[in-house]
């Protein structure tokens, strides 16, 4: 069957199997920063942003997709032009494997875009879904209150 | 040195069973019905062979789907929560986050059952899965069914003839008819005078997993007395369930520690505690009852913070 969506800003018609996962068919399509880690929407590696809502694509059939707009890691930031939350998460020194990292930053991103000045436990809960065995999560949080700031400083001077 | 032997433990049921469906992919086709008539036509028209799906986040953790045909019910316009002076209504495809995001989840009486929202899984979840899907979906461990039961919601059925089957029968009674290729359109439930208190516990062993129990009330106090008391449990239970033993024994008590106390006590008397990979039956004996005075006592406005 084919979908009709939006993958980070380019729209696209894509040949898909009905039971494919939205996971499977963005990492086809472009998109490998899109992370197979549990397969059970447990881990959120997987996580993207689907409508400005963060989203697990494992557990997420493609078909469920069709006619609306996802954005990957792959359209957050790029080379030399990073987002805040990747700076931030940088000079946090947040990531150390990295597996988790590109789903943390969707979470992330989906959170700020709707509340610009989050509380700790709001970045929490944000989150609580996406599983990091390496740093604990505090350089995580640090960092996204503090990418926050950033962007709020940024839409300051814009304004 | 006495050794205590343990019970084996069992996984969870329902997902297990669904893995066990034909491990061939079955799924041919995904449709997306317009309108609640197209969709029934859709699903008579593939004869025992099609599901629904709204959010999908059961359906997708199951490595094949036992069906031929999925028909998605996103697009039948029934995803609006609203609420009047009389009654609050979810449409089926309502997410839990819209649930736990509603002005209403802050008018006080109802505010544990936004508590209730935001203690399911995680925000990534939360904005997929259907409050109507939590509560007919994954009964097991699903979080909302206790606090919609002492709501005493009702689920809005369309299929051959329209109808509505209360919650609490649609647990209990499974010889509850339905009407043929039956598709939940909302859920109802009156809205709970201001004077009317709830309260929700979700037990667990981290704050992003499955409930071990899960516990809910909703009590009016008047002259110092429980009236009109409704107290359920799921995820430590075989299917959500309402406590109505413990409720009788409630009914017109002094709201005090001493009957909070011997109501949980009691509650679990012929309760058939599930056992499973989160928890075994002996801890949730010890635990149920614990979660249970908590709830009443918060009922009773003798929770840890009034105290």
């Amino acid at each position: 069957m084919k979908i009709t969506l939006t993958i980070n800003g380019a729209l696209r018609e894509v040949e898909i199997a009905p039971d494919e996962k939205l996971l499977d068919v963005l990492r086809r399509e472009g998109c490998p920063g899109v992370k197979y880690g549990c397969g059970r929407g447990e881990c959120g590696t997987c996580t993207v942003i689907l409508d400005g809502r963060a989203v697990k694509s494992c557990i997420t059939f493609a078909a469920q997709a069709d006619g609306r707009s996802v954005v990957t890691i792959e359209g957050i930031g790029r080379p030399g032009r990073l987002h805040p939350i990747q700076e931030a998460i940088l000079d946090h020194g947040a990531v150390q494997c990295g597996y988790c990292t590109s789903g943390i930053i969707c979470s992330a991103k989906a959170l700020l875009d709707e509340n610009p000045d989050p509380t700790e436990e709001e970045v929490r809960q944000a989150i609580k879904g996406n599983l990091c065995r390496c740093t604990g999560y505090e350089k995580y949080v640090a960092a996204i209150l503090d990418a926050a700031g950033r962007m709020r400083s940024q839409a300051g001077e814009e304004a | 040195m006495r050794y205590v032997k343990l019970p084996v433990l069992k996984l969870d049921v329902p997902l297990d069973s669904l893995e066990k469906e034909i491990r061939m992919p079955t799924l041919k086709s995904y449709l997306r019905p317009t309108s609640v008539t197209q969709a029934l036509e859709m699903i008579r028209s593939v004869e025992g062979r099609g599901g629904y799906i709204a959010g999908g986040t059961f359906l997708g953790m199951a490595r094949q789907v036992p069906y031929d045909v999925l028909i998605d019910i996103t697009g039948l316009g029934l995803g609006t929560i609203t609420m009047d002076q009389e009654q609050v209504r979810l449409g089926a495809t309502a997410t839990i986050q819209d649930l736990a995001d509603s002005d209403f989840a802050r008018v006080p009486q109802l505010e544990f059952l936004g508590r209730a929202a935001r203690s399911v899984a995680g925000r990534q979840i939360r904005n997929m899965a259907t409050v109507a899907g939590n509560l007919i979906s994954a009964t097991l461990w699903a979080d909302l069914p206790a606090a919609l039961l002492v709501l005493g919601a009702e689920l809005v059925i369309a299929g051959t003839e329209s109808r509505r089957i209360a919650l609490d029968n649609y647990y209990s009674d499974r010889s509850e008819k339905k009407p043929q290729g039956w598709l939940v359109t909302g859920i109802v439930f009156p809205l709970p005078p201001p004077e009317a208190r709830g309260a929700f516990i979700k037990f667990a062993r981290t704050a992003h997993d499955v409930a071990i129990a899960d516990v809910a009330c909703q009590a009016r106090i008047d002259g110092g007395r429980f009236q009109e008391v409704r107290l359920a449990v799921s995820a430590a239970v075989s299917r959500p369930r309402r406590l109505s033993a413990a409720e009788r024994f409630l009914e017109n008590r002094p709201a005090d520690t001493e009957t909070c106390r011997a109501a949980a006590g009691r509650a679990l008397e012929n309760l058939p505690l599930l056992e499973n990979i989160r928890a075994a039956r002996a801890y949730r004996e010890q635990v149920l009852p614990v979660l249970i005075e908590r709830v009443l006592l918060e009922c009773a406005g003798l929770g840890e913070e009034e105290r």
